[in-house]
């Protein structure tokens, strides 16, 4: 997950607002956050203040949800002035470390593009790809039962119709299939059916 | 729904319409259910074996012993007497609680099939419809899935009768708003009569044959989406693929639903692969059909 954090630098007095990757570690120096939990890059942020921790807090992210966890008990963090040891985050909270005020905004999320579904295919659009139970599966060894599913290309079932479509109408009114001969005339034949890129097409 | 345990045992049947999430809770309950009680049927009947066992050897030292019963000895005869009770009780029990889990040790192709296909369908499946599933683990040949009795061809006094045991019915809706039922019948006959046997005696004698396994796939799509499928409805059948093992029973097509038969021969019927494999085969061979009619399906503005 992304997020954005805003705090204004207690040295400096300069407004900072870079964007992270999840898990974020927060304290005061860099070699006492660690580099790498569960296997994940640790994005580490400094903060040069007496009243932060060498290592203060983390904030990681579990099923789209952000949470904070204080590694210094002693020290603690206020969430929306809260005094708290840990916590969820939501978009626009503010994360109290020291005496340093950190507003935290989740990044806008990218939406998923890729085709799943099985029998007809779709957009995933899902913004979380971690474990995507959709976008992660192959169903090659299934499609085996149906050699070319999916392709309507030349000497196959439907090649025709496929090498026509754009010429077909459907008029739910009258429940008819329209056939147009102009754009027929116009259409630029394709050599091959992109197979995901129709059955997307909703 | 907590599976209903006393059903399952008493008509060995599982029934439900409910989410996806709560059938396929229920199915891995059956699974560990039927695992269970394998177990236990098998160390039931073990022990049963060695209760038996017991006795014979106990009730054979008491009978030699009565023979020669005298004084102190009949206290002992006494004692293996009571001995010999206690293993006969013994042993009933353990075959009672076999036979108790043998009911509950359900055919395991059937569920695992049934938990194969619902991997592959809920891939398309709207979680937020409501999903019906019947598994039945009967077998065949009982009186309620009889379906005729006819007069045998050739043997004189002999008849047959005819079962069809639709031991899987599912239903549910697929995300572009297909509707689908698939059902898996069970074919079997039996023929039955008197015999004159060498000894001049008569006998009576039946016999069951199977008759493979008929796979129903119905689907009814909306219009709105799939209705150019009415130009393609005379070259569906060529669009149907499906495995050598198999052979194509019925289809019907028409502008709002597509309904396909396929038969499965005896010596696979009881193959968790090849029906899976057929009824894949048979979801591809339609949506084959569907998707092509779904690009002709274009709306006029
Ligand atoms: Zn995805």
């Amino acid at each position: 997950m992304q997020i954005q954090l805003s705090w204004i630098d207690p040295n400096t007095e300069e407004r900072r607002e870079p964007l992270f990757t999840t898990p974020v570690a927060i304290g005061r120096k860099f070699e006492e956050m660690p580099a790498e939990i569960n296997g994940e890059l640790v994005s580490r942020l400094v903060i040069p203040d007496d009243l932060v921790a060498d290592y203060h807090v983390l904030i990681t992210s579990k099923n789209q949800q952000l949470i904070v966890i204080a590694q210094n008990q002693n020290m603690g963090m206020k969430i929306n002035g809260l005094q708290k040891n840990n916590g969820s985050l939501n978009d626009g909270d503010r994360l109290q470390i020291g005496s340093c005020e950190i507003v935290v905004n989740l990044a806008a999320t990218t939406v998923c593009d890729r085709m799943v579904g099985f029998l007809f295919k779709r957009r995933c659009d899902r913004t979380d790809h971690t474990g995507c139970p959709y976008c992660d599966q192959s169903y090659e060894e299934d499609y085996a039962f149906y050699a070319d599913y999916g392709n309507y290309r030349s000497g196959g079932w439907g090649n025709t119709y496929y090498d026509q479509r754009d010429c077909y109408f459907y008029d739910h009114y009258t429940g008819n299939v329209n056939f147009t001969e102009a754009d027929a005339v116009s259409f630029e034949r394709e050599s091959d059916a992109d197979f995901e890129y129709d059955m997307g097409a909703s | 729904m907590p599976i209903e345990l006393q059903k399952l045992r008493k008509h060995s049947i599982y029934e439900d319409t409910a989410l996806l999430d709560s059938v396929t809770t229920d199915l891995d309950d059956i699974v560990a259910l039927s695992q269970l009680a394998e177990i236990k049927q098998n160390k039931f009947g073990k022990q049963a074996i060695y209760y038996f066992a017991g006795a014979a050897i106990v009730g054979i030292i008491s009978f030699g012993l009565s023979g020669i019963a005298s004084g102190l000895l009949n206290v002992v005869a006494f004692l293996f007497n009571l001995g010999l009770v206690g293993l006969v009780i013994a042993w009933i029990y353990a075959l009672v609680m076999m036979l108790k889990f043998r009911r509950l040790n359900v055919i395991n192709y059937r569920y695992h099939l049934t938990r194969q296909l619902i991997e592959m369908l809920a891939r398309d499946l709207d979680v937020k419809e409501l999903f019906h599933l019947q598994l039945s683990f009967k077998k065949g040949e009982s009186n309620e899935n009889k379906t005729n009795t006819i007069d045998h061809p050739y043997k004189s006094g002999w008849k047959i009768d005819i079962y069809e045991n639709q031991w899987l019915n599912m239903r549910g809706r697929f995300l572009d708003k297909t509707r689908f039922v698939l059902t898996i019948t069970g074919l079997s006959k039996k023929q039955y009569g008197w015999k004159r046997g060498s000894s001049g005696k008569n006998k009576y004698k039946s016999k069951v044959k199977s008759g493979g396994l008929d796979i129903n796939l119905n689907l009814i799509y909306p219009q709105r989406r799939y209705g150019a499928i009415k130009v393609l409805q005379n070259e569906v059948k060529e669009a149907i693929n499906i495995p050598t093992f198999s052979f194509l029973r019925g289809l019907k097509v028409t502008d709002k639903s597509m309904n396909l038969t396929v038969r499965l021969d005896p010596q696979l019927a009881e193959s968790q692969e090849k029906i899976y494999q057929t009824i894949v085969a048979m979801f591809l061979s339609l949506y084959q059909v569907l998707n092509l009619a779904k690009m002709l399906s274009k709306e006029t503005v």
